[in-house]
């Protein structure tokens, strides 16, 4: 674990996914907990990703590590290619705070393909209410991806992958990793692989997550294919193109 | 930092903005919201805390914040009041019972410093329902005709 502390900055400058944890699991002091997170076609509604405390990931032993008490930070994701050639997605974040109020509450999150940075999100939450229960949701569009950069991102599973950073003011309280796995549709399927999955369910809602018992835990959380953040970094991005969808 | 970067600054903080929805608890905030982004609107709960939304097009950014309306919350919508281009106070138009507490929050809302270039929007919301006051009469309840929004850059429309 570095001594010296992490400040937003130092995380902006990344050019690469971090070896290790930048702080230790005990720094959320603040009972942040991560209640669900969904994805969806903004267009038709359809979810193409859930997890929640009512839906959530399988564990995978394979590579899960019961010893490993980082391994509760680390997540991989399985997702539709669809989530790289729709034109327009969302993503929903709910999350809960503790019995303290938090001030200017933060997330970076760097995405890579290997040791490439290709997407940066930054949104500051600033104020949570005491023992509050909040959401994000962002719509995005997604600029068009160099069809070379989107093959080889499916072509090899989980080697794409994201470092998320929470900060606490200038502090570092939750640093989380996500590695990606996309699915190609069968085109002569019936239908989406999500739509078996989940259905014409809509969002999985804060409500189901609260209440529901057991299941993921806080590391259900790390946002997908990033939030969509107020501020997407320029220039350096394989995904910032002047032009998109529109 | 050098001037250009401040200029970029600037500029970025132009093509973001902030709309800020609030009013008392089920009014019909978080409804509003989901109706206009084609939701389903069955199964809303009371916001016990935020819900943002942030919307991205192209190179702009507009991100709205849904803050619960809830007796115990309000104390901290003050937090929440930075930088808002526009505020949208939404009003039960059935709840009667409710309406000087209504007039009183947005009273106190409006003499918040930091809100005192936003543009407001009121809506007189649940026109469907029966026994829903007509958006005259919401406009006189809240003391719309008061000094205080003579300066004020404002609008109230019906909604159901």
């Amino acid at each position: 674990m570095p001594s010296a502390r992490v400040i937003p900055e130092d995380v902006l400058d990344l050019k690469a996914p971090t070896k290790k944890f930048l702080c230790p699991l005990t720094a959320n002091e603040y009972g942040i907990e991560f209640l669900s997170f969904v994805i969806q076609d903004y267009r038709s509604k359809k979810t193409i990703f859930e997890v929640s405390r009512d839906r959530p990931l399988p564990i995978d032993f394979s590579t899960h590590d019961a010893l490993d008490p980082d391994s509760l930070r680390k997540i991989n994701y399985e997702l539709s290619e669809d989530f790289l050639m729709l034109p327009q997605i969302s993503t929903t974040l709910v999350f809960s705070v503790g019995q303290e109020p938090l001030k200017d509450f933060r997330m970076i999150e760097r995405h890579y393909f290997r040791d490439r940075l290709i997407k940066s999100y930054d949104f500051s939450f600033g104020f949570c209410i005491p023992g509050s229960t909040n959401t994000w949701e962002a719509v995005y569009a997604l600029p068009p991806m160099d069809p070379d950069l989107v093959k080889d991102m499916i072509d090899h599973p989980y080697e794409t992958s994201s470092d998320s950073f929470y900060f606490v003011g200038d502090k570092l309280i939750m640093h989380n990793k996500a590695f990606y796995k996309y699915v190609r549709e069968d085109a002569s399927a019936q239908c989406k692989s999500y739509e078996a999955k989940y259905g014409s369910s809509s969002k999985g809602e804060a409500k189901g997550a609260k209440n529901a018992s057991g299941g993921a835990k806080a590391e259900a959380k790390t946002s997908g294919g990033g939030a969509g953040g107020a501020k997407a970094e320029g220039k350096s991005d394989a995904w910032s193109k002047e032009t998109d969808y529109f | 930092m050098g001037f250009l970067s401040i200029v970029r600054k600037l500029r970025e903080k132009e093509k973001e903005m902030k709309l800020l929805i609030i009013g008392l608890d089920n009014a019909g905030k978080t409804t509003i919201i989901r109706r206009f982004n084609g939701e389903p609107i069955d199964t809303i709960a009371p916001t016990l805390g935020f819900d943002i939304k942030t919307l991205q097009h192209k190179q702009y950014t507009l991100n709205i914040w849904d803050i619960g309306g809830q007796q115990t919350i309000r104390t901290y919508w003050r937090n929440y009041f930075e930088v808002t281009d526009g505020l949208v106070w939404v009003v039960d138009s059935a709840d009667r019972w409710r309406l000087d507490t209504c007039r009183d929050e947005l009273k106190d809302l409006l003499q918040e410093e930091q809100l005192g270039g936003a543009s407001l929007l009121i809506f007189a919301n649940k026109q469907d329902l029966p026994d829903a006051l007509s958006v005259d009469q919401i406009a006189e309840h809240l003391d719309l005709g008061a000094p205080q929004f003579k300066k004020r850059h404002y609008c109230i429309k019906a909604w159901s």
